[in-house]
């Protein structure tokens, strides 16, 4: 177990690294001047001169790299240009919505797809069973972009149930948050759960044929007895890589989400970073947005462990 | 062989977005280029069979012009993980549990980190936004998915005895993947090759949505949502018929990918 | 206490089973033999009515009084686990991988609320321990990828017989199992009847195996049984004619002529392959295999020597390493004198041996004809596309098939016809050598007999040697001149057939002789 620890905690720093050159050599090979860029095409050389200095482009590669990552791991992810503001902040305060839209979704989409997914295998081929699939078939095919501008269009325009966006913040209380955060979230669960209902059903239709459930139905177990019991567990590994594979697209379905509802998310702040061309900030949230990916999956290594008795003993 | 009825329909909603695209390149019902103010924002039926936009122009017109850039983007974005990725899960197979092998994999697992839109916009903050770019990054993304799909269907080829037949034969590792193990995946490649191509149709939109992909004045699925969203109030139908067209484009191509699935593997045929 | 009277069994237009009766009296052991598709698995399920839910039944399945085929699911699962207990042929799938052998036990009291949870653990302790599996060696939190094969069925034994049923339902319990491992299941079974007064429905393909064990016996084909009684007055009338082929063919032994005794094709001198000891995380290694362990063996022209030695011996190692796709870290290969060394075996070397897989279903690329995959090994001499194909059709009517076969898929193919396919395949470019891994192992009794046969006759033809390599020691009886056991890698003991297997010198090779099942002599053959 310790084993399988170690080993996964050092594929993820070493992913961590390697993303990390990506995108700095990614922002190295810009035709040009970095900080001509970032000023655009109008500046003053006096003010190239003085960004150059200030971003230490006058410094050796390798001495750059190292003075990027160290500050990272000090927190320290230099300053905006734009904004005048250190990154850290930024993004901190940006944080504060991000995470909790993705859990949100997280949890919406887990919380349907699981028992729509059991439902549907338990009564497959029957109506039940071929409504899911294609409710869940059409939800896979609907843009979040769109599903949520839909969902402004119905809750916000029409009815007026909710605010077709912004965020109050979270001193306008906890409960004005989340509802501010409840139709962007919907409209990012909506492809995860339609994908992870219809893994969860072919998963557990896959295990219903394996010989341990006849095995526990010969030992007396009912139908739904052995399901959740013996098939269901099983059935779920399948479903946790899904769950981890997705999280990268949910992360990218975020920054889509929070620009259609105007929330001040990281979303939202890349994507303002890039058309003013502040590559400290992009540079800073991509590095983000990828770590969070290899801690999710990480962490999903670390579930199959739990999950999973053949893993803990292996190497 | 039974072909299911989701297939048909798949392809019979794929061929219509195709032939709408073909069309465009000879005949649209109206110029997209032509801005006609005094014609904004018509209703479908008004004139125009799908009404018209902010700006006046027709958005069937602009729907068949998109189409090829949604089609475009997609093909080449599959094409791109399908060239480079098969070979690399083919060849991490026969070195499966060598260091090449983990390499590859790790490497995988990296760019599987880098979300086609994140990857879209790092590229577009370094060269600006454009259809390229836009090809390049959902391309790269697809890379990981073709390598994992391959060495999956590979390595479990590799544990057969026809496999050790056609070592005792006297055949290398290339060659056995070249003449027995490629071809026998060719139907997951097949599937996968289908989802990954509405999954580009989804994020070529999602990146013309934010200016990251087709230049204007080119129109595309996704600029024609970003321009409807402020008039979403006035005008509904400018935001709901590109949706729709990308919502049945996608549904056609994936029900098309799950009848081929079905078809093409009999072991499909209980669970799906 | 168990009556079937006139069951069938349909799914969808097939009929799978055809007024099948029987009776199990208590305390009985009623054995049931049939080869593949006979419909014995399909009956043992009916009776637990866990058939197919596509299945449709028939009939009556009288179980103390009640019919089960109208009882209602909620007292047919009252019925499963507490009075008929069933196991299965798979133990390496049968247990659920993720829970552990004790909760897996355990189960069958908790869920017929025989017992509280402290309760069921102590009983599901007493039972494993009942079966063989002493709590203090294998411990109940042990998972099942921890167990053999054989201690897997074990669990699932004790877990069927937790709660005493009064019938236990046992489909080829030790078909997956090694011989001696096999011997042992079959024992304990035989006690669970005598000790606790339970009636035991044996399911097997093995005539053997029923007549050792049950009391009476039904012989089942085709969905329908053939006929039914006593187990020795049954074997020795032989009354229906179907049951006096399936003896014949199980007891088969090909007409073939002693070896000569010419110069040896093959030579293995001292042969060692070790494996690196697997990574113990980051740092230790374990303890490196010694797979094959100073092997030395000789097969001379034309003759026929057998390799037999239980699961993991090194068997499969060895014959990879004969192929030259396997190094080794001591001794030598030679094929007619010339050394195999893996990695550098040059073509008109590698041509000379050829090998046929145990599994006549995974040995062929199913996306090529029949005719390109019979011609595979010419990828190792060059010839003319024409020759090609007349020696593609030549082999295949040497292995019984048509020269117009080559036209089609595998999958048109049954398996005793994909033998025969894999065989013309062996032999289509004339090698010296022909390795049989399991060659017959999967294939029923009668095809089993036709496929010795027809090795026996391109013997002759056109003088090859065999290495037969199986578990199986009826089958090395009848078709080997020379035998070698081996055990951990090492040959225990060599020499002539019939004489090694008559009278075995070394203690392994007794206990591996004892423990086949066979058909007493005096029964009559």
């Amino acid at each position: 177990m310790l084993c399988y620890l170690l080993s996964r905690l050092i594929s993820l720093v070493l992913s961590l690294a390697v993303a990390s050159l990506v995108i700095f050599a990614m922002l190295e090979i810009i035709p040009g001047d970095p900080a001509a860029v970032m000023l655009g095409l109008n500046a003053e050389p006096e003010a190239v001169a003085a960004l150059r200095t200030e971003l230490g482009l006058d410094l050796p590669l390798a001495q750059r790299y190292a003075a990027w990552v160290g500050g990272m791991l000090q927190g320290d992810f230099g300053t905006s240009y734009t904004y005048r503001v250190p990154v850290a902040d930024l993004i901190s305060a940006r944080l504060g919505v991000s995470l909790p839209l993705t859990l949100y979704a997280i949890f919406l989409s887990t919380a349907l797809a699981i028992p729509l997914g059991v439902w549907a295998a338990s009564r497959h081929g029957r109506p039940a069973d071929l409504a899911i699939m294609g409710v869940t078939q059409l939800g896979i095919a609907v843009p979040n972009f769109w599903f949520a501008m839909i969902l402004v269009l119905i809750f916000a325009i029409r009815l007026g149930w909710f605010a077709s966006g912004g965020f109050p913040g979270w001193d306008a209380g906890l409960f004005a948050g989340l509802k501010a955060l409840t139709l962007p979230a919907l409209a990012l669960a909506l492809l995860q759960a339609s994908i992870l209902a219809r893994v969860m059903r072919s998963s557990l239709l896959e295990t219903l044929h394996r010989d341990y459930i006849r095995t526990a139905r010969a030992k007396g177990l009912s139908r739904s007895r052995a399901i959740l019991h013996h098939a269901f567990r099983n059935a779920l590994i399948p479903v946790m890589t899904i769950l981890g594979m997705q999280v990268s697209v949910l992360i990218a379905g975020a920054i889509v989400v929070e620009n259609v509802f105007f929330l001040p998310g990281l979303g939202r702040l890349i994507f303002q970073a890039v058309t003013q061309r502040d590559l400290i900030v992009v540079e800073a949230v991509v590095m983000l947005l990828v770590f969070a990916v290899v801690v999710v999956n990480f962490l999903v290594d670390l579930a199959y462990a739990v999950v999973d008795p053949r893993l803990r003993r292996r190497a | 062989m039974r072909v299911p009825a989701g297939f048909l329909i798949g392809a019979a909603l794929s061929a219509l977005f195709l032939l709408m695209a073909m069309v465009s390149f000879i005949w649209t019902p109206h110029d997209v280029t032509v801005l006609a103010v005094a014609e904004r924002m018509k209703v479908p039926g008004d004139g125009y069979l799908l009404g018209t936009d902010h700006l006046g122009r027709d958005i069937l017109s602009m729907l068949m012009v998109g189409a090829r850039t949604s089609i475009g983007v997609a093909l080449v974005a599959a094409g791109i993980g399908l060239a480079v990725g098969v070979p690399l899960g083919l060849f991490a197979a026969a070195r499966r549990g060598g260091w090449v092998d983990e390499i590859i994999m790790r490497g995988n697992d990296l760019v599987f980190a880098f979300p086609p839109l994140v990857m879209a916009i790092l590229i577009a903050a370094v060269f600006g936004p454009s259809a390229l770019n836009a090809m390049l990054a959902i391309g790269v993304f697809n890379i990981p998915v073709f390598a994992r799909v391959a060495r999956a269907g590979a390595i479990s080829l590799w544990t057969l005895d026809f496999i050790m037949a056609a070592r005792v034969a006297g055949k290398g590792a290339a060659r056995i993947s070249a003449e027995h193990i490629f071809p026998n995946i060719g139907n997951l490649l097949i599937v996968q090759a289908t989802i990954q191509f509405s999954v580009g149709i989804v994020s070529e939109a999602a990146l013309s949505y934010f200016g990251l992909g087709a230049q204007p004045p080119v129109p595309s699925w996704g600029r024609m949502l970003a321009d409807s969203q402020t008039m979403i109030g006035l005008a509904p139908h400018m935001a709901l018929i590109p949706g729709l067209a990308i919502v049945l484009m996608v549904l056609g191509l994936n029900l098309m990918g799950d009848g081929l699935r079905d078809m093409l593997d009999p072991r499909m045929r209980r669970t799906a | 206490m168990l009556k079937v009277e006139g069951l069938s069994m349909q799914i969808g237009d097939a009929r799978i089973l055809n007024d099948v009766s029987f009776q199990i009296a208590p305390g009985e052991v009623f054995g049931v033999v049939g080869e593949s598709g006979s419909g014995k698995s399909m009956t043992a399920l009916s009776v637990m009515r866990l058939e197919p839910r596509a299945a449709r039944l028939s009939g009556r399945v009288e179980f103390e009084g009640r019919d089960l085929l109208t009882e209602p699911e909620r007292r047919l699962n009252a019925m499963r686990g507490r009075d008929v207990g069933m196991i299965f042929q798979e133990p390496m799938t049968a247990l659920n991988p993720l829970k552990t052998i004790g909760d897996q036990v355990a189960e069958t009291l908790l869920v017929h609320g025989a017992a509280d949870r402290a309760g069921a653990r102590a009983a599901a302790e007493e039972r494993l321990a009942r079966v063989g599996l002493d709590p203090a060696r294998v411990p109940l939190s042990r998972y099942p990828h921890e167990l053999s094969g054989g201690q897997r069925q074990r669990v699932c034994i004790a877990a069927a017989v937790a709660l005493r049923p009064k019938l236990l339902i046992a489909d080829e319990p030790t078909t997956a199992l090694d011989v001696t491992t096999q011997a042992q299941i079959l024992d304990l079974l035989k006690d669970l009847v005598e000790d606790e007064g339970m009636a035991l429905m044996l399911i097997t393909h093995d005539l053997a195996v029923v007549a050792g064990t049950a009391d009476r016996v039904a012989v089942m084909r085709g969905g329908a049984v053939m006929e039914q009684g006593p187990t020795e007055a049954l074997f020795r009338a032989r009354a229906h004619p179907y049951t006096a082929k399936l003896f014949a063919d199980s007891r088969h032994v090909p007409d073939r002529d002693a070896a000569s005794g010419g110069a040896p094709v093959l030579d293995v001198r001292d042969a060692v392959r070790i494996y690196p000891g697997r990574r113990g995380g980051l740092f230790g290694r374990s303890e490196p295999v010694r797979a094959v362990d100073g092997v030395s063996l000789t097969v001379a022209a034309g003759e026929s020597v057998g390799l037999v030695g239980e699961s993991g011996c090194g068997k499969s190692t060895l014959t990879r390493a004969i192929l030259g796709l396997e190094p080794l870290q001591g001794g030598a290969v030679h094929l007619d004198g010339q050394p195999v060394v893996a990695g550098r075996v040059p073509s008109d070397l590698r041509r000379r041996m050829q090998l046929v897989f145990q599994d006549p279903y995974g040995s062929f690329d199913p996306r090529q004809k029949v005719s390109r995959l019979v011609a595979e090994p010419f990828h190792l001499e060059p010839v003319s596309s024409e020759e090609r194909r007349t020696r593609v059709a030549e082999a295949l009517d040497a292995v019984g098939l048509k020269p117009e076969d080559g036209n089609r898929y595998i999958h048109e193919f049954s398996g005793g016809q994909r033998q025969r396919i894999a065989i013309a395949r062996a032999i289509v470019i004339r090698p010296s050598l022909v390795i049989l891994d399991e060659a017959v192992s999967a294939l029923d009794v009668s095809i089993r007999a036709q496929i010795l046969d027809l090795l026996a006759d391109l013997q002759r033809r056109f003088g090859l040697s065999y290495l037969f390599i199986s578990h199986d020691l009826s089958v090395v009886r009848a078709i080997t001149d020379r035998v070698l056991v081996m055990k951990a890698g090492q040959i225990v003991e060599a020499g002539e057939t019939e004489h090694v297997l008559h009278a075995p010198a070394q203690d392994y090779t007794r206990k591996l002789v004892a423990a086949v099942p066979t058909l007493p002599e005096a029964w009559g053959v």
